[in-house]
C-alpha cells in the first residue's frame, strides 16, 4: 500500500530539463563572479597620501626587537623540575620499606643521615620543599618574562 | 608559504635595513587601512589603527615564523588591534540579524546608472552597512582573496561561523547592489 502510493506520487513528479544543473550552476557562479567584481573594483579603501612617509618617520632610528633567548632553555628547566620531583618522590618512596612509620619522615630522615651534617641545622624536607617552591617560581617567571620579551 | 618578495624584504629589516620596510608597508597598506576601516568606519581612526599595526609588526617581525603568509599574519595584528581597541566581539556575539531597514534599502539608487566615484560610494555604503566583523571576512574573501582558513586564523573565529558570516554577508550584499549587479552580469553573461 505504502509502495503503491509511492509509485503514484512519483508517477506525478515533473522531470526538469537536462541542462537544468549546468544552467543553475552557470547563474549561480555568474552571480559570484559579478559580486566578485564589483568588491574588487569598489571595495578597497586607500590610505592618505603620506601614510607611508608618517609610518617610516615613526620608524627612524628604530630597528626589530633583538630575540630573546633565555639562558637556560625551556628544555633545561624541564630537566631539573623532573630530576627536583625524582628526588622528592625517592625520598617518599624509599622510607616506606618494612616499616610502619610515616613514609616521608622515614624517607628524609634516611636522607638527612646520608647526607650528613652538610644542613646540619634545619630539616632536609624544608629545603626540599623550598628549592621546589624556589624552582616553580622560576619556571613561571621564566615562562611570563620569556613571552613578554 | 611566505612570498620570496616578502622574504627578502623580511630578511633584510632583520638585519637592520630598516628602510625595506617600505616595501611591505607600500604593498599591504591599503589592505590593512581596510581592514582597520571595516571595524571603524571612521578613517582618522582606521589610519592611527593602521599606523598602530604595522609598528607591532616592526617590532614583533623576529617573531613571524613563515608558516603563514605574511599578509595573514600583518591582517591578523591590524584586526585584532582594532576588534580590541572597539571590543567588538561582545558586541558580535549578540547581533545575530541586520538592521537593513527599508530607509536604508532605498537609499541605494539605481546603480548602473552612476559614475565609477559613485558606484564605489554605494558599494562602500552597502559593505558599511554590514556588522563589522561581515565586513572584514566579506573585504578579505573577495578583495585579498583569502582562504577561509585564512580567515579562521585572522579572526579566531570557528570555520563554521566564518562560513555563516560570508554567506549572510553576501546575500546581503547582493540585495544591497542588485542593480550594479544585475549591469556586472550583463557585461559577464
Amino acid at each position: 500500500m505504502k509502495e503503491n502510493k509511492k509509485e503514484i506520487l512519483k508517477k506525478g513528479l515533473m522531470k526538469t530539463d537536462t541542462d537544468f544543473t549546468s544552467k543553475l550552476m552557470n547563474k549561480i557562479n555568474a552571480e559570484e563572479e559579478a559580486l566578485s567584481n564589483v568588491l574588487t573594483r569598489h571595495g578597497s579603501v586607500s590610505t592618505s597620501p603620506d601614510f607611508t612617509a608618517q609610518l617610516m618617520s615613526q620608524l627612524e632610528g628604530k630597528s626589530t626587537a633583538i630575540p630573546y633567548e633565555p639562558a637556560i632553555s625551556k628544555k633545561a628547566w624541564i630537566g631539573i623540575a623532573a630530576m627536583s620531583i625524582g628526588l622528592v618522590f625517592f625520598t617518599l618512596i624509599s622510607g616506606t620499606e618494612n616499616s610502619r612509620e610515616l613514609g616521608v619522615q622515614q624517607g628524609f630522615g634516611r636522607v638527612m643521615n646520608d647526607v650528613g651534617t652538610f644542613f646540619s641545622g634545619g630539616s632536609i624536607f624544608n629545603y626540599v620543599m623550598l628549592g621546589s617552591l624556589l624552582l616553580s617560581i622560576g619556571l613561571v617567571v621564566e615562562q611570563k618574562v620569556g613571552k613578554k620579551m | 608559504m611566505v612570498d620570496l618578495d616578502d622574504k627578502i624584504y623580511i630578511q633584510q629589516v632583520l638585519d637592520g635595513e630598516t628602510s625595506s620596510f617600505t616595501h611591505l608597508v607600500n604593498k599591504y597598506k591599503d589592505m590593512v587601512f581596510t581592514v582597520c576601516y571595516r571595524i571603524t568606519k571612521q578613517r582618522e581612526d582606521a589610519e592611527d589603527l593602521a599606523q598602530v599595526a604595522f609598528l607591532k609588526a616592526f617590532k614583533k617581525l623576529h617573531t613571524f615564523k613563515g608558516s603563514s603568509k605574511f599578509s595573514t599574519w600583518l591582517y591578523t595584528i591590524a584586526y585584532r588591534s582594532a576588534i580590541s581597541k572597539y571590543q567588538l566581539k561582545k558586541i558580535d556575539t549578540v547581533s545575530e540579524d541586520y538592521h537593513m531597514d527599508k530607509a536604508t534599502e532605498d537609499s541605494f539608487p539605481q546603480l548602473e546608472e552612476l559614475q565609477g566615484q559613485e558606484q564605489q560610494f554605494y558599494v562602500q555604503k552597502a559593505i558599511e552597512s554590514l556588522p563589522e566583523i561581515d565586513g572584514v571576512i566579506i573585504t578579505l574573501f573577495y578583495i585579498d582573496e583569502s582562504s577561509i582558513q585564512e580567515i579562521v586564523a585572522i579572526t579566531d573565529l570557528s570555520e563554521a561561523n566564518v562560513k555563516v558570516k560570508l554567506h549572510r554577508a553576501r546575500k546581503q550584499l547582493k540585495i544591497n547592489l542588485e542593480a550594479l549587479l544585475q549591469h556586472e552580469l550583463k557585461s559577464i553573461i
